[in-house]
């Protein structure tokens, strides 16, 4: 089998353009299926045994910004995707080491097999000059037309249906922690010769009902954000407010462990024009996070300051993180593995950015520790005119 | 030896439940030695307390409770490790197992449940000589 | 680093770990997942440190 090109796992064996292009013109020729096929929202190919494409329809096109669908003709899902590891080998899409993972690649070989199959897929795309990630559902089957073998091919994007079931990860498991502790100190206060006495225990379901009514609205209103269905309410109002909402949320012993938090006493109190409900919830995940990046002993500290048009919040913890463990340690932070700390700082840019005219960044160094800096516009219709600053 | 309270370090990310085992162990004849509120914290934790014990939540900032147990039972063999978690997946219950965890409970159960597979828990893991 | 890219990296390390789905588990189960691994796997034997 000298003169094969290698593959490591689908056939490299292709069609030659002048064969791309026949059997496109004999698919065409069922113009009824033709026709039905624009009309699909999603994207369908249909490929040769080859896994070429032979047709597309509108939806490819459009979502491959490609203007002619000729341009398609004799590719590769990966190779007209801009897949990283399409051009690794010589036989294109389906035959590098990596393809062997690929939930299109996957099921495309069973379709080649007579079955219909549908697969999750994570393409890794150059996209001006960088690596983008998008997830797919594929579909892919074996079909008939006109007398003729064929493969159909269909993907949809389901980054929505992976960020919502994320969130909603998240939010289970912290709803589900808050309340079993709400369940385990109901029922000590049923049973004798426990330590804590009962006040304090009933004290202490009030507080964990709080918390769970506001993970709850937590939760609602990232969703409502993902639906594009929050509508921001704005106001007058103080940072120096939003600052003591915040403090008042996490300064109880129980929260702090042996850490505390305070505002600076020479924080400024500027006016600003925002939604005070949204910027809470911005701050609030800052101190959070600041609080869990914390060791004990160390002091969380909060902070507004005025920059010319804009009102910065800044929260500081001493905590210095090297680049390396900044990265490891926020991921964590962050994940769905530290209780809603993902959903925190996820909802701390989608909100600042999509919602808040803000932006939201950090730097940690040695001396100074870590300080998380939100900024957002004091006024909120008026954009800043460049060159000038307002007073 | 045989008679003295087994102690035990609690690690859990919610203040709230480190607060509510301290009580129910506390009332099982354990002594709650020390807290931690993420993995690192509850590896430094037993190794300086070498407590006879550990409760490990698996979701926790940092570093998880399934990856400090890797490290707590190479520091201390000896320990009795129950992981302590909100939801249970039978994959994950296998692989922390399969890692040496003694026991593994639900946090919802109800506490006096939770109490008693502690309990029972140490005693099984004492007759048996420290081994599963 | 930016916040947008250090965002990015974890969202995407994060839906990569993404653990399958598989069966929840009852505190039932669990006693009967650990008496199975007992039998199959016997003693460890490494010593409790005196």
């Amino acid at each position: 089998m000298t003169g094969s090109p290698r593959t490591f796992f689908l056939s490299a064996e292709r069609s030659s353009p002048e064969e791309s292009f026949a059997l496109k013109e004999r698919f065409e020729r069922n113009e009824a299926i033709c026709d039905t096929l624009h009309l699909v929202p999603n994207m369908v190919l249909i490929l040769d045994r080859n896994r070429q494409i032979v047709y597309a329809n509108k939806s490819a096109a459009t979502i491959l910004q490609i203007h002619r669908i000729e341009d398609l003709i004799g590719g590769r899902f990966g190779e007209v995707w801009g897949c990283v590891h399409a051009r690794e080998q010589e036989g294109g899409c389906g035959t590098s080491e990596s393809c062997r993972y690929c939930g299109a690649a996957n099921a495309l070989a069973q379709s080649l097999d007579g079955m219909d199959a549908v697969e999750e897929c994570r393409l890794l795309i150059h996209k001006e000059g960088r690596e983008e990630s998008i997830d797919l559902r594929v579909w892919a089957k074996p079909i008939r037309v006109g007398g003729e073998d064929f493969l159909f091919f269909s993907a949809v994007d389901i980054a929505d249906e992976k960020r919502k079931a994320f969130l909603e990860r998240i939010f289970l498991h912290d709803i589900l922690n808050t309340a079993a502790a709400l369940k385990g100190f109901t029922n000590l206060l049923g049973m004798e010769g426990v330590s804590l006495p009962k006040e304090e225990m009933i004290r202490k379901i009030g507080l964990l009902s709080e918390q769970m009514i506001d993970e709850i609205n937590a939760h609602r209103l990232i969703i409502a954000a993902e639906n594009n269905e929050l509508v921001v309410q704005v106001r007058e109002l103080s940072s120096r407010a939003i600052l003591e909402g915040v403090l008042k949320t996490y300064d109880h012993h129980e929260t702090l462990g042996n850490r505390s938090i305070r505002i600076a006493p020479d924080s400024e109190d500027a006016g600003m024009v925002s939604d005070p409900t949204l910027l809470s919830r911005v701050v609030g995940n800052m101190a959070k996070n600041a609080l869990e990046a914390s060791v004990p002993g160390d002091v969380v500290t909060l902070e507004s300051r005025t920059r010319g048009d804009r009102v910065e919040f800044r929260v500081h913890n001493p905590a210095y993180m090297p680049e390396k463990i900044r990265l490891q340690v926020f991921q964590r932070s962050f994940s769905t593995k530290g209780s809603g700390r993902g959903l925190g700082t996820y909802s701390m840019k989608y909100l600042t950015e999509n919602y808040l005219r803000g932006r939201i960044g950090f730097t940690s160094t040695e001396p100074d520790g870590t300080v998380f800096v939100a900024s957002y516009p004091r006024h909120w219709l008026e954009e800043p005119i460049p060159g000038t600053r307002e007073t | 030896m045989a008679d003295r309270n087994p102690t035990i370090v609690v690690a859990d990310d919610e203040p709230h439940i480190r607060m509510m085992m301290k009580v129910v162990l506390a009332r099982g004849g354990f002594d709650v030695v020390g807290e931690a509120s993420n993995g690192r914290e509850a590896i430094e934790k037993c190794r300086l307390l070498r407590p006879d014990l550990v409760l490990l939540d698996i979701n926790m900032p940092i570093q998880n409770g399934d990856e400090a147990l890797a490290e707590i039972l190479k520091d201390l063999p000896g320990i009795a490790a129950i992981m302590f978690t909100s939801v249970a997946d039978s994959m994950t219950v296998e692989r922390c197992i399969e890692m040496g965890a003694v026991n593994y409970l639900r946090k919802d159960a109800p506490v006096q449940q939770i109490s008693e597979m502690v309990k029972q828990t140490w005693q099984e893991w004492r007759s048996r000589g420290g081994e599963p | 680093m930016p916040l947008e890219l250090l965002l990015r990296e974890i969202a995407e390390d994060e839906l990569a770990e993404a653990p399958a789905r598989n069966e929840v588990v009852s505190q039932e189960d669990i006693g009967q997942i650990i008496a199975r691994k007992r039998a199959n796997t016997g003693k460890r034997t490494d010593e409790k440190p005196s």
